[in-house]
């Protein structure tokens, strides 16, 4: 599974969230920054081997 | 109109046209895309995703009271996005030819940076203005503008934008499929395969 695919899914879920529940539109928009930056490190370094 | 209304529907309608900078920003990585057929890279992809994280800010102004908080995240964003434009820029920056095509001599990853940097200062000129907060409102009621050509257009900046990720989350299959997508596409996976 690509992880890029993976976190976009996630940012439509947190738009979609955050359209109806504020808290949860915050935490799902950190979260997905978060995985954001995970997939950034998994590709410009060798020290994040993510496999699913 | 008292001040607090015509704050308010100025502000709403400010948090609209950003969301809307950011769907025309994906728009145009789109007809990079589709008509010049330049398929997104790995970077490229992680730059689209956080252009739409900086829209997440906007959003929630546009929907709930504005607070400083909802800005915060949209810097974040920008700041993240940044780095992985200029991350960009320097595996490149000693090609002469560099990645993908220019527009007015820039490429797109250095048009993001700029643009994400613009975003930074745009954002941090925006929050010193105090009146627009509720601070003092109960911070989860869904509160949109009161005037109802500003709620309608808020409501279309918040569908184009849920239909630009769709589309992009379709395009990344197309492109990827389920593996890890190539450094350097130059064409559909999925789409080849069917």
């Amino acid at each position: 599974m690509p992880y890029a695919l993976l976190s976009f899914i996630f940012i439509l879920l947190a738009v979609i969230v955050a359209w109806f529940n504020r808290r949860w539109g915050v935490a799902c928009f950190s979260i997905s920054l978060a995985l954001i930056a995970l997939v950034f490190l998994h590709h410009i370094t060798d020290h994040l081997q993510i496999y699913l | 109109m008292s001040e607090r209304r015509k704050i308010n529907n100025f502000v709403k309608c400010a948090s609209g046209l950003e969301v809307l900078a950011v769907c025309l920003l994906l728009t145009a990585a789109f007809w990079f895309q589709f008509v010049m057929h330049e398929l997104p890279c790995p970077l490229c992809i992680l730059q689209r995703q956080g252009i739409l994280a900086i829209a997440s800010g906007f959003l929630l102004n546009m929907r709930y009271h504005v607070r400083p908080s909802h800005y915060s995240l949209s810097l974040l964003a920008a700041t993240l996005t940044s780095f992985i434009a200029l991350r960009q820029i320097a595996l490149h920056v000693t090609t002469p030819q560099g990645y993908g095509s220019a527009f007015l001599g820039l490429h797109m990853y250095t048009w993001v940076y700029i643009l994400c940097s613009v975003s930074i200062i745009y954002i941090a000129i925006v929050i010193g203005y105090s009146k627009q907060f509720e601070l003092h409102a109960y911070k989860d009621e869904v509160s949109e503008a009161r005037d109802p050509r500003i709620r309608m257009f808020s409501h279309i900046a918040f569908v184009l934008l849920v239909f630009l990720i769709a589309a992009n989350i379709f395009s990344i299959f197309f492109e990827c499929g389920l593996e890890q997508c190539p450094d350097n596409p130059v064409r559909y996976l999925v789409y080849g395969r069917l």
